[in-house]
Formats: structure tokens, C-alpha cells, sequence
């Protein structure tokens, strides 16, 4: 765990999210426990353990819309939402760490951690929105204004439910390449959402996540080849290429001559997907 | 801190750090997990704990965490009729016994029956494939579970 050097920290395990928030406002600096997966390096001197606080660990379906509570563990998402999940989200979930460690983790665990998890560019691409909530009041922050670099949720709030619309998509695609335990460089998973009717294309999201460097996506392109013909000509993937180039300046780390080439075969393999569909 | 837990169906009370993990707890005043040296990264699986009947990694677990909660570790597994069977299936089959992976194979399988049993056919596969060895009995031991759970009607991999 942390070094032996270090003292303990004090233990809160509030028994409800009021209790827990009311804790937060007295000590905004409090280090807030959930999963426990992602350890930071030093122990803070009080923890807030939200192990017990069974309102961020909810289900609940709307009529256009679920909501996802942010303590659930990543195996309950699989295992109770197995029906309401997007299929996206389902098959990212099934790659995430190993069995026991998914268990462990939670959902807003992994989308506060820093990089933001391979739920993150997923989430934001499903149009998702976290809702926090401090001792005075709550707020939203929809996907479009999520920071690059995973959640972050203000001094004194905690980060309690997640808003997923009900969509529906022709064509979903997740991989990933390198598991938890390959090195950061060799980690990159890619996604497609895209709905195409009659060999056009209606909607269309798609982006690659390096978690070393960033997220590959960019919503021009995207609104750009809404409405093309299918299958894509050699111009729209040169578009497709372009649109990649420039997003490298927002990358915090420039690509490796590996992961260079990966990106090239991956974009390769994604049109194709979108194109067989 | 002074927390109390169940721990191999035995009620403690016991005083540690909060910040320790469970492992080292384990290894230091219960004489437990003490048959490997886990390597604390989440990779080698050693120290697979049933917390409240999920199974996780006692490297990754604080001491606070486990407070009035109930922990069964390999070592009390062991000693119950459901390894005593599946043991005896592995031998009927006639799967090479690794002391290294074998048990913490059956031990995972135990305690993902719930995700077997929604799971997709090569679910089983993936969850040996998670704990690294080298003694390369993987498949036989996978395909040995298959049948126990083909016979059991329990764990039955990819049935809805």
C-alpha cells in the first residue's frame, strides 16, 4: 500500500451521502475514498470513505435516459445493468483491469482518476452527464464541458451520478489494445458509434485513447461525414487522417514512432468496420 | 484502529494501521497468504481474498475497509466440501496440480459464478487467463471446470 513511513490517516465512514457532504464541507482537503484502485502516493491525513453510502450506488431508468450511480463497482454495472447498459460501455467494462480489481473499482473512480479511464472518452462520446453535489446544492456538467484529463470535481463535492441517454446505434465498436498491465505507451483503445441508414451515415462518433498521450477526436470530422455514402472514398479517409493531425497539438505528449504506426492501422481497420456495416 | 471482522468464519477484533493493506495484515499477525510473496501491483493474482463474497486483491484493500465486513481467504476456502469436490474433480480429470496457480484457478472459479453464468463462453477462459503462471496447465484446468460445470448445472459457462 503506502510507504511504512507514513502516518495513518484518519478514518470517516460516513453512513449517508448528507452525512458524508456535510464532512466534505468542514474539510474540503478530506481525500475521498471509494475503490481504492488507483492509490494516490501519499496518504492525506483524513480519508472520507464512501464505502457506506448506499445513494451513489443506484440504478435508476428514466423514460430517455439512465442514471448511473457514481459508486457503483465496475462488476456491478455488468452484473445488475446488464440490460440497460450500452453495448459500447458493456464491452469496455469486460476489459477493464481483472476480475477482482473491477470489483473494487468504481465508476466515478475511474472517471476522476488522472488520465480519466478508458470509460471516460466513452462516456463523453455517449453524451453523458456527472452530476456533483457539495452541503450547498448540486450541479451538472454535461460531457461537452468535461476536462481532458478525467473528471475533476470541485473542493467539497463528490461526484454522485452519471446521466447515460438511451440511444440507439447500428454499428458499435470498442477494442483495446494492452491490458492493465502492459506499460502506458502500449495501452490504446478505440471506439465507433455510428448509425447508418440505407449506406448513409445519420450519426457518427468515433475516436482512439491513448492513455499516455489523450483522446484522438474531433468532432468536425465527425459532423463532416454525417450524411456521406458509404463505402468511403480515398478523399474521405485522407479527411479522416487529417482530422487525427490535428488534434495532436491537444495530445499531452507527442506520439511514439510505435504509436504512430498503431494509429495509422487502427484508423484503417475502423473505416473498414464502418464500411462491412 | 480497532475494527471487528469475520475473518475464515472466526469473529476478530483486531488493531492495525488504516492505511495497511489486508495482505500485510494477513501475513504479519495471521500467519496467512504466506506461501508467496505477492507482488502488490495487481498483476500476479497471489492474494485473492472473498470480501463480502467478492473477490478481490488483499494487496489492493486497506485495513479500514474490511470493518464488520466478512473475509475468506484461500487458505479457508481450502478447508471447505466445494474445493474438497472440485479438487476431486481435477484429479478424476487428471489435471498436472500446480501449487502454484491450480488453487487460485478453483478459487476464482468459486467465486465468479455469477459472471460465468451471464458471461460470454470464453468468460472462463479469460478470468484463468488473468492469473499468470508458467506451468502451462491453464487449458486443461479450463476445460476440466467446463465439465464440473456442465455436470453441476451451476457456473455453466455462456448459459443464460
Amino acid at each position: 500500500m503506502w510507504e511504512k513511513s507514513s502516518s495513518a490517516p484518519l478514518v470517516n465512514a460516513p453512513p449517508s451521502l448528507q452525512a458524508a457532504l456535510n464532512l466534505l464541507n468542514r474539510n474540503p482537503n478530506i481525500q475521498i475514498w471509494a475503490g481504492g484502485t488507483a492509490l494516490p502516493s501519499k496518504p492525506a491525513d483524513q480519508i472520507l470513505s464512501l464505502n457506506l453510502v448506499d445513494e451513489i450506488k443506484k440504478i435508476t431508468p428514466w423514460e430517455r435516459f439512465v442514471d448511473w450511480g457514481a459508486g457503483l463497482s465496475l462488476n456491478q454495472l455488468v452484473l445488475q445493468g446488464k440490460n440497460l447498459l450500452p453495448p459500447l460501455l458493456l464491452s469496455a467494462l469486460k476489459t477493464l483491469g481483472n476480475y477482482p480489481l473491477r470489483n473494487q473499482g468504481t465508476l466515478g473512480g475511474n472517471l476522476c482518476s488522472e488520465p480519466g479511464g478508458d470509460l471516460f472518452p466513452l462516456l463523453q462520446a455517449l453524451g453523458a452527464q456527472a452530476e456533483f453535489r457539495s452541503a450547498k446544492g448540486f450541479r451538472w456538467e454535461a460531457s461537452s464541458q468535461w476536462p481532458a484529463r478525467g473528471l475533476k470535481p470541485l473542493p467539497g463535492e463528490i461526484l454522485c451520478r452519471i446521466r447515460i441517454p438511451k440511444e440507439t446505434w447500428n454499428l458499435t465498436l470498442f477494442e483495446k489494445l494492452g491490458t492493465h498491465r502492459s506499460a502506458g505507451e502500449e495501452q490504446v483503445s478505440y471506439f465507433v458509434l455510428a448509425r447508418i441508414t440505407r449506406e448513409t451515415i445519420s450519426a457518427l462518433r468515433m475516436g482512439i485513447y491513448f492513455p499516455s498521450a489523450g483522446l484522438l477526436r474531433n468532432r468536425a470530422l465527425e459532423a463532416n461525414l454525417q450524411g456521406r455514402k458509404l463505402p468511403f472514398t480515398p478523399q474521405d479517409k485522407e479527411l479522416i487522417y487529417k482530422a487525427w493531425e490535428e488534434e495532436f497539438p491537444f495530445l499531452t505528449k507527442p506520439l511514439a514512432p510505435f504509436q504512430s504506426s498503431r494509429l495509422t492501422s487502427i484508423t484503417d481497420w475502423m473505416i473498414k468496420q464502418i464500411r462491412e456495416e | 484502529m480497532t475494527i471487528s471482522f469475520i475473518l475464515n468464519g472466526e469473529d476478530m477484533i483486531h488493531t492495525a494501521e488504516s492505511h495497511q493493506s489486508l495482505l500485510s495484515v494477513m501475513q504479519q499477525h495471521f500467519t496467512l497468504a504466506q506461501s508467496h510473496a505477492p507482488c502488490e501491483k495487481t498483476y500476479c493474482q497471489r492474494c485473492l481474498i472473498l470480501l463480502d463474497n467478492k473477490l478481490m486483491l488483499a494487496c489492493r484493500v486497506p485495513f479500514f475497509m474490511v470493518r464488520r465486513k466478512e473475509v475468506i481467504t484461500l487458505e479457508g476456502w481450502k478447508l471447505t466440501e466445494e474445493y474438497r469436490l472440485l479438487k476431486n474433480h481435477m484429479e478424476k480429470s487428471s489435471v498436472v496440480f500446480c501449487p502454484s496457480c491450480t488453487d487460485l484457478r478453483l478459487f476464482t472459479y468459486h467465486s465468479c459464478g455469477e459472471a460465468l453464468a451471464i458471461g460470454e463462453p470464453w468468460e472462463l477462459q479469460r478470468l484463468m487467463s488473468d492469473i499468470p503462471c508458467r506451468c502451462g496447465t491453464m487449458e486443461e484446468v479450463t476445460q476440466a471446470l467446463e465439465t464440473y460445470g456442465d455436470k453441476r448445472g451451476g457456473n455453466h459457462v455462456g448459459k443464460k
